[in-house]
Formats: structure tokens, C-alpha cells, sequence
């Protein structure tokens, strides 16, 4: 295809925001700004990404008339190719046995801005992408009507005109013709003639992944020849530097190839996995630690009573809160959580035609990987290809991947194929953990049985800010992910959300929800306890402080989790409702759960669900995610935690870290309110509400209240 | 010595086994469906059947299954013209998320019904809750080996 116009959209909304933020600094001060800021990324969400003018990056149809759709947002098992096909596949009309889906690479696919995240994909690429589509369309339509010298219709993969067929699409696509976008965009598909996307149609991932055919970044080997193993020594404490190294030991080690030395780069190329990792493991090297790392010491570094935390959002005066004696003061915490996603992170680079180094990788974020490689190598970026793989979990962890640049560096120092596969210890130990948090609330319920003031300060280590230039930090002041759901969606006269940023010595980054988990463990945990201390049943409690109109979603939802949970009805002594909810940029999500307290253990019997995620493409994909995210949820409310000793998380398997069980695992029922809005995110906001379910559940089975997590009795 | 897996005969060279059977079958047979996730026998992702019994080959050595043994990993179920019954149940309730383990558990579920062809809800919890599953499908496990045990 030829002559395709230049692109007219501009996606790079995120770049507006911060250009745009500086000049507003200096005329409202930063105070002013940082408010501004925390209003546009609480609920503007992060940038989905776009799709450019060129349907060809995205879209090829096979001679057999299969529409083979290539994209750049990573699937990690959240069914992202699924919908993204559906969508396509929708407006090219093509029927879902004919649709395949390909990740692209950074240099010869659709280009992505952003990366695979923050539970975006959807609901930045919905239109854009049906656009592109229809787009396509309409040029076909008007490429086959010219053809044929008569208006032709698509249907079914084919064109026809009075009935008569005409071409197949894949004939159409293969006009030798100029192939010019329409100036206008052509009209999308009305919703009421969809036949896939708001239907629950099968993954269109799972025959590689469930008949061993090699499908994950941890699968690969050279297609051409033979594939070396590498190992690359890293730090056994946190924040050790390499000071020397002996190679004399490991080089002479069975099924040694090489070992390489680049500064405080080492690394092994073995025969096989085991005599790499062996061999590494023999390295003599002397480690610098410089700052010792323990529990106690990390404990002791978030303060929410920072006098220079960063006031998110203020409404109203706060004063008669503060005074009154029937305020209600509690304090709440989360600890440090792996990622701990079940495949460890692996990476398998070769240097192909062109002097290119392509890097097969489980990355969220190819791109910034891709220049990642190219700036360690001293190379140009159009000589280092991505080409990111499926990922065994994402979660968040992906946005780094560590051995795209081992296999890199390896791989490109001696000229082999080389796949570097990190051990189930060197997730644990260099992983990017979700930070811990504290929480101090002060509220205030009025003889009415109205909230009339709520203060929560909050301190946290990073979740974003790690991975950003300082310039971010100097000018939000907080960290944009740490605070993510401590937006209150109750209407409260007076209201103060205060931020303190806490860079921690551990390295701390995205984790399912960032913190969206933790601030509404705080959040729906206090407003339970403001119910109770009020004498007011919970769920109405809640339900009265959402009123009407812009809140009608979440109330609705409320309502409904409700009455599936039979809220009303006795449960037996030792057994207790709990509810909690969440408003997740334009998600919103209710649930309920349902608990018994035996002999000092917490049973998790029942959880209920109810999410308005606007239109759901996949609905049973977007149930498929709630129920995952509740297991995540539950694995924090229960089990996951990390801590420190002498420079090491103390787990460094599974035996210190246990998550969630099948056995464990309650009866999960799941609702979808299908609502009139485009989609809106579904891979993460289930997570919020399930802590405080829980915890307001155990209060009302045993009257005990539980405010850290995880959650002992 | 030999070593049997799905049904084919492989030679093993005496200095290899002590190796684990996991990288064995992956890094020198290519049977990547066996996947990886602990090394420690904790999370069951690398589960294969060994007489039908199910071993967790990243802590198996090869000699251990070396005495005419019948190994079988998940390449051996079926094909994707020719699924498995358990193969089938698991798309059908649409389990997997990201199916890393999800290998490793159709084998335990192949092992259940072999041993115990219509397991009450309690046996599919009691034996299936040994492997992990970091998505969470917990709920769609259930019901996809539950839908097995009925074809």
C-alpha cells in the first residue's frame, strides 16, 4: 500500500499537562498546581495511547481471508488481544473464528506511546482504534465500488452488490491502487448492529498456551542456530556495588563458553542454563554495601504527620474536626508486597540482519526498553529492536525489565543467540516492590448521622516517581501512583487529602492498583468505622453519602452487591458482612464480603461484585479480571508481606511468601452493570475494595478491628 | 540410559542425571509447556505425570525417572486439532489469564481424574489448591476440572 496522508492526531496529552503545568506554576504557585494536577490524574487517568493514520501497521488480511491484527499493547493474560481484536474485527466485519492477533515490534509495528498499563489499553485505544477501522473500511468500500463500477457492501469478510459477490477483503486489501485516507473520518458502526465487541467471546490466545507450543519470553530459542544461556551476577544485598572480581574459578567451570566483564557488568555464557547459573554462582566477587537496610529502619521512615506532605485536595475547614470530642482518629498501614508474578522475568537476544540486535522480551514498555538497550550499548535506537513477548504476569513489574539488557549486553559482546532466564530467588531478591504505606484519619460524624469533616494523611514510598526524571517530583510534590484512590467519593463538606512522598533505600514501583489498594484499605475501612461509631449500618451509611447524580454509579452499585449478598439477612454468630467500594478513574466498583472468624483464623466464605466499567468489550474477560483481582486482594488482605533483614527481603521463595490457595479462594460472584459510557478500565480497580471488605467483615464477625495489613487477629 | 516421555524413548547421558528433569524437557527437548516458576517444588507450574502420578520436575532428577518410567508433560495431552478433555474444559470456562501454570495444572487435573474420575467439589479443592496460580483463576479452575470430570 501506498500514499498514506500524514498523521492529524495528537495523543501526547500527558507531555500537554506537564509543558502546560510550568507556566501555570508561576502565575497560581505550586501549592495551587499540585491540587490541579492531583484533580487531572485522579481522574483523567493515564494516557491510553494512540493509534496513528496507518492502518496497514495494524491490520493485514491473509490470503485465506484471516484478519491478522498487530498491536503494540502487551498481553499479560488481562485478554487485551482479545479485545483489541474484537474491536477490529467489529468494524472490518469479520467473524471471530477468522481473527489472529500478534504483538508488534518497536520497529516495524504500530508505534505506542506509552506502554501496557494502568488498566488503559481499552479505554484509550476503544475509539481511536474503531476509527482506524472504519477508516480502512470505507476506503475499501470505495476501492471495490470503484472496481466493480457499482456500490458494494461488506459483510462477512466478503463484498457484494445485489447479492452478488463480488471480492474477499483479502482481494480487496491487494488492489494495486493509491490508497488515500479520507480527510473526514467515516461514520463508526452504530453500537446497536454490534455482532462482537459486548460479547463474551472466547480468548484468541489459548491453543499455543495450553498445547506447549512455545508461547513466553522463558520458551525461546534461536530459530537458526545454537542458543547460549546466560547469567549475569547481581547484588546478594540491596544496595551492594561491585567492587572486584575473580573469573578465574568460573572460567574454568564445565560447559563454560565466556564470561564477560563491562564495569560492574559480569556475566556468564554457558551451554547450558545450569552451568551458567552454576558458574556464576562461583564468581569470586567482593560486594560494597553502603547503607544497612532493615525493617525497622524502613518503618521508621514514613511519617503521614510530615509537616511538609503535599495537601492534595482541601475543601472547607477542618478546624471543628479537630476540636470536637466525638472525632474519630485511627490509624492504618500496608507493608511491603512482592510482585512475585509466576514466571520469573527471562530475555533472548540475537543479533539478526542489518547489524540489529532484536531483543525478545516480557516487556509493558517496549519502547522505553528498546532505548534502554540502545543507550547501555552506545548505539543507535534503530539498530536495537523489541519485540515484546506474552508475559507470564505483568502486574505492573514489566514496566523494568532487567534481563532485556543482560541478554542484551551478552548478546551483543560476543555475537550468539543468548537467552538469560532469572531465578525464582532473584525475583524476590530484585524486585520492585509495592511500597508500604501509613494512614492517619481524623473524622467527624454529625448528630444527623452525616459525615461533616474527614482528614487522611498518607505517606508512602514511591510507586512512580522512582521511574521519573526529578523534575516530576519537584513539581507534583507526591507521588501520582502512591495516591491513586485516596480521592474520597462520599460528598463531605470538609475534606483534606494530604500526601507525604517517601523515597525508601528498596526499590519500589508499580504494583497491581499502585495505590489504589492501600489507600482504600484506609479510606472504606474509616468510613466503616464512622458508621458504626455512628450507629448506622454500613452499606446504607455509605449509600446515603453518595448522592444522586455524578455519584448515581457507585451508589448504584452499592445497592445492587447489596442484594446480592443478601445484606440483610442474620448471618450466624462468628460470621460477618463487610462492604467496601471504590471509584477508579471512570470504574467503579462494589463488594461485599462475607467472613467467619474461628479460633483466632480468618475464612474468607463468599465475596460479592458489582462494576460499572462502562461498556465492558469482553464482559466475561472484565469478570475474568475482578475475580483475579480479588484473589490478589485477598492474598494482601491475608497473606503478603515482605520485610527486611541485613539488606534482603527475608523471602526468597515461595515457602516465605505464600499467596493466596485455591482452598483459600471464596465462592467469587461476580455483576457487571453494563452502563451507557465508553469502556473504562477493568485491570485493576477490583482490587480496592477487597482489604477493607474483609477487615469491616472480620469487625462485624468478632467486633475486632483490624487496621494493617495483612490482616491478623 | 533411556528416558520415556509421551510415549517416545530419548537417550540420557550418564554425567546428566542428577539434572532436573524441568530443564531437560525444556532447554534440550524443547517441551516448553513444562514452564518454570519456583525451582523448589513450592508452586507446581513445572507438574508432570510420572505413572500418572504427579512429580514437580524442577525438583526431579532425571535418574529418577530413568528405570522405564512413563513421564508425561502437557505436549503429550493433545494437539491443537485434538485437545484433551481437560485441554477442551479449560477453554470452555475461558480459565486461563496469563497461563503460566496453567500446564501445570491440567496436569494435576489429568492426575485427579485419572485416579478419581467424578471428584466431589472437596476432592477437586483438596487437590488442585497444591498449585499456584498468580492471576487468581482459582474460581474458573474449579468449575473447568469439575466440567472435565463429566466428559
Amino acid at each position: 500500500m501506498a500514499n498514506w496522508k500524514k498523521g492529524r492526531r495528537n495523543f501526547l496529552i500527558s507531555a500537554v499537562v506537564i509543558g502546560g503545568s510550568v507556566t501555570a506554576a508561576m502565575q497560581f504557585g505550586l501549592p495551587y498546581l499540585r491540587r490541579k494536577a492531583f484533580d487531572f490524574l485522579s481522574e483523567g487517568g493515564p494516557p491510553g495511547g494512540g493509534t496513528g493514520d496507518n492502518p496497514a501497521l495494524w491490520i493485514s488480511i491473509d490470503t485465506d481471508n484471516t484478519l491478522h491484527l498487530q498491536v503494540p499493547k502487551v498481553e499479560m493474560g488481562q485478554g487485551v488481544h482479545t479485545a483489541l481484536g474484537q474491536i477490529v474485527a467489529e468494524e472490518l466485519e469479520v467473524s471471530w473464528e477468522r481473527v489472529s492477533v500478534s504483538q508488534g515490534s518497536t520497529l516495524t509495528g504500530p508505534v505506542d506511546s506509552f506502554g501496557t498499563g494502568g488498566s488503559a489499553s481499552i479505554s484509550g485505544l476503544y475509539l481511536p482504534l474503531r476509527q482506524l477501522t472504519a477508516n480502512y473500511r470505507s476506503m475499501l468500500i470505495t476501492a471495490v465500488s470503484e472496481e466493480a463500477g457499482m456500490p458494494v457492501q461488506l459483510s462477512k469478510g466478503v463484498f457484494s452488490a445485489s447479492g452478488k459477490m463480488i471480492m474477499t477483503l483479502a482481494e480487496a486489501t491487494r488492489l494495486d491502487r493509491d490508497w488515500v485516507i479520507p480527510e473526514d473520518d467515516a461514520p463508526l458502526k452504530p453500537a446497536s448492529e454490534f455482532k462482537l465487541i459486548g460479547k463474551s467471546v472466547p480468548r484468541v490466545d489459548y491453543l499455543d498456551m495450553l498445547t506447549g507450543i512455545p508461547h513466553y519470553a522463558y520458551d525461546l530459542k534461536s530459530s537458526k542456530q545454537k542458543t547460549y544461556y546466560g547469567a549475569v551476577a547481581k547484588p546478594p544485598k540491596i544496595g551492594a556495588v561491585l567492587e572486584n572480581v575473580r573469573t578465574e574459578t568460573a572460567k574454568q567451570m564445565q560447559g563454560v563458553i565466556e564470561v564477560i566483564e563491562d564495569g560492574e557488568f559480569v556475566g556468564i555464557i554457558g551451554e547450558s542454563r545450569e552451568s551458567a547459573w552454576l558458574a556464576c554462582d562461583a564468581l569470586d566477587i567482593k560486594w560494597q554495601t553502603a547503607e544497612t537496610i532493615d525493617q525497622d529502619s524502613l518503618d521508621f521512615a514514613l511519617d503521614p504527620n510530615a509537616k511538609d506532605s503535599v495537601v492534595l485536595k482541601k475543601t472547607g475547614d477542618l478546624d471543628f474536626v479537630f476540636s470536637n470530642p466525638n472525632t474519630i482518629r485511627a490509624e492504618y498501614s500496608t507493608p511491603f508486597a512482592a510482585t512475585a508474578l509466576l514466571e520469573p522475568q527471562s530475555s533472548f537476544a540475537e543479533l539478526i540482519e542489518n547489524d540489529i540486535l532484536r531483543v525478545r522480551t516480557p516487556t509493558q514498555f517496549p519502547n522505553t526498553t528498546a532505548s534502554n538497550i540502545a543507550k547501555r550499548l552506545g548505539i543507535e535506537e534503530h539498530k536495537v529492536e523489541v519485540i515484546p513477548t506474552y508475559l507470564g504476569g505483568g502486574f505492573g513489574r514489566r514496566s523494568k525489565t532487567e534481563s532485556a539488557i543482560e541478554a542484551a549486553v551478552l548478546a551483543y559482546k560476543t555475537g550468539l543467540p543468548v537467552h538469560v532466564g532469572w531465578r525464582r530467588e532473584d525475583e524476590f531478591l530484585h524486585d520492585r516492590f509495592r511500597p508500604p504505606t501509613r494512614h492517619i484519619l481524623h473524622g467527624l460524624v454529625e448528630k444527623s448521622g452525616h459525615i461533616s469533616g474527614i482528614q487522611h494523611l498518607q505517606a508512602s514510598g514511591d510507586v512512580l516517581l522512582s521511574d521519573l526524571p526529578s523534575i516530576a517530583a519537584s513539581i507534583l510534590g507526591s507521588d501520582f501512583g502512591a495516591t491513586r484512590g485516596i480521592n474520597v467519593a462520599y460528598e463531605i463538606p470538609s475534606l483534606e487529602l494530604r500526601a507525604k512522598r517517601t523515597p525508601l533505600p528498596v526499590p519500589t514501583a508499580s504494583w497491581r492498583g499502585l495505590g489504589l489498594l492501600a489507600n482504600t484499605f484506609a479510606t472504606e475501612s474509616f468510613i466503616d468505622e464512622l458508621a458504626v461509631s455512628a450507629s448506622e449500618d454500613p452499606l446504607s451509611f455509605r449509600i446515603k453519602h453518595l448522592p444522586q447524580g455524578d455519584k448515581i454509579r457507585l451508589r448504584n452499585a452499592l445497592q445492587r452487591v447489596g442484594k446480592m449478598a443478601d445484606w440483610n439477612r442474620k448471618r450466624p454468630t462468628g460470621t460477618g458482612l463487610g462492604v467496601a467500594c471504590c471509584q477508579d478513574y471512570g470504574t467503579v466498583i462494589a463488594q461485599v464480603a462475607e467472613v467467619s472468624v474461628e479460633s483466632g483464623d480468618i475464612r474468607v466464605l463468599h465475596i460479592w461484585a458489582v462494576m460499572d466499567c462502562g461498556l465492558a468489550v469482553n464482559p466475561d474477560g472484565a469478570i475474568n479480571q475482578v475475580e483475579g483481582n480479588i484473589v490478589w486482594g485477598l492474598g494482601s488482605a491475608l497473606h503478603e508481606e515482605i520485610t527486611f533483614f541485613d539488606n534482603k527481603p527475608l523471602a526468597q521463595n515461595f515457602d516465605k511468601y505464600p499467596l493466596l490457595r485455591l482452598s483459600e479462594t471464596p465462592r467469587i460472584k461476580v455483576e457487571l452493570i453494563q452502563s451507557e459510557l465508553p469502556p473504562q478500565g477493568v485491570g485493576e480497580p477490583a482490587i480496592g475494595p477487597v482489604p477493607a471488605a474483609v477487615a469491616n467483615a472480620v469487625y462485624a464477625a468478632s467486633g475486632k478491628r483490624l487496621r494493617s495489613l495483612p490482616l491478623r487477629l | 540410559m533411556k528416558i520415556t516421555i509421551n510415549r517416545k524413548e530419548y537417550s540420557v547421558n550418564e554425567h546428566e542425571l542428577d539434572r532436573k528433569l524441568l530443564w531437560f524437557l525444556r532447554d534440550e527437548l524443547g517441551l516448553v509447556g513444562t514452564r518454570y516458576g519456583c525451582g523448589a517444588g513450592l508452586c507446581g507450574a513445572c507438574t508432570v505425570l510420572v505413572d500418572g502420578q504427579p512429580y514437580r520436575s524442577c525438583i526431579t532428577p532425571i535418574g529418577a525417572v530413568a528405570d522405564g518410567q512413563l513421564v508425561e508433560t502437557v505436549e503429550g495431552l493433545g494437539s491443537k486439532q485434538k485437545l484433551h478433555p481437560v485441554q477442551r474444559a479449560f477453554i470452555e470456562e475461558q480459565a486461563p489469564q496469563c497461563g503460566w501454570c496453567m500446564s501445570g495444572q491440567m496436569m494435576m487435573a489429568v492426575s485427579l481424574l485419572n485416579n478419581n474420575p467424578t471428584p466431589t467439589d472437596t476432592e477437586i479443592e483438596e487437590f488442585m489448591t497444591q498449585n499456584y496460580c498468580r492471576c487468581g483463576s482459582y474460581n474458573r479452575l474449579r468449575r473447568a476440572v469439575k466440567r472435565a470430570s463429566r466428559y
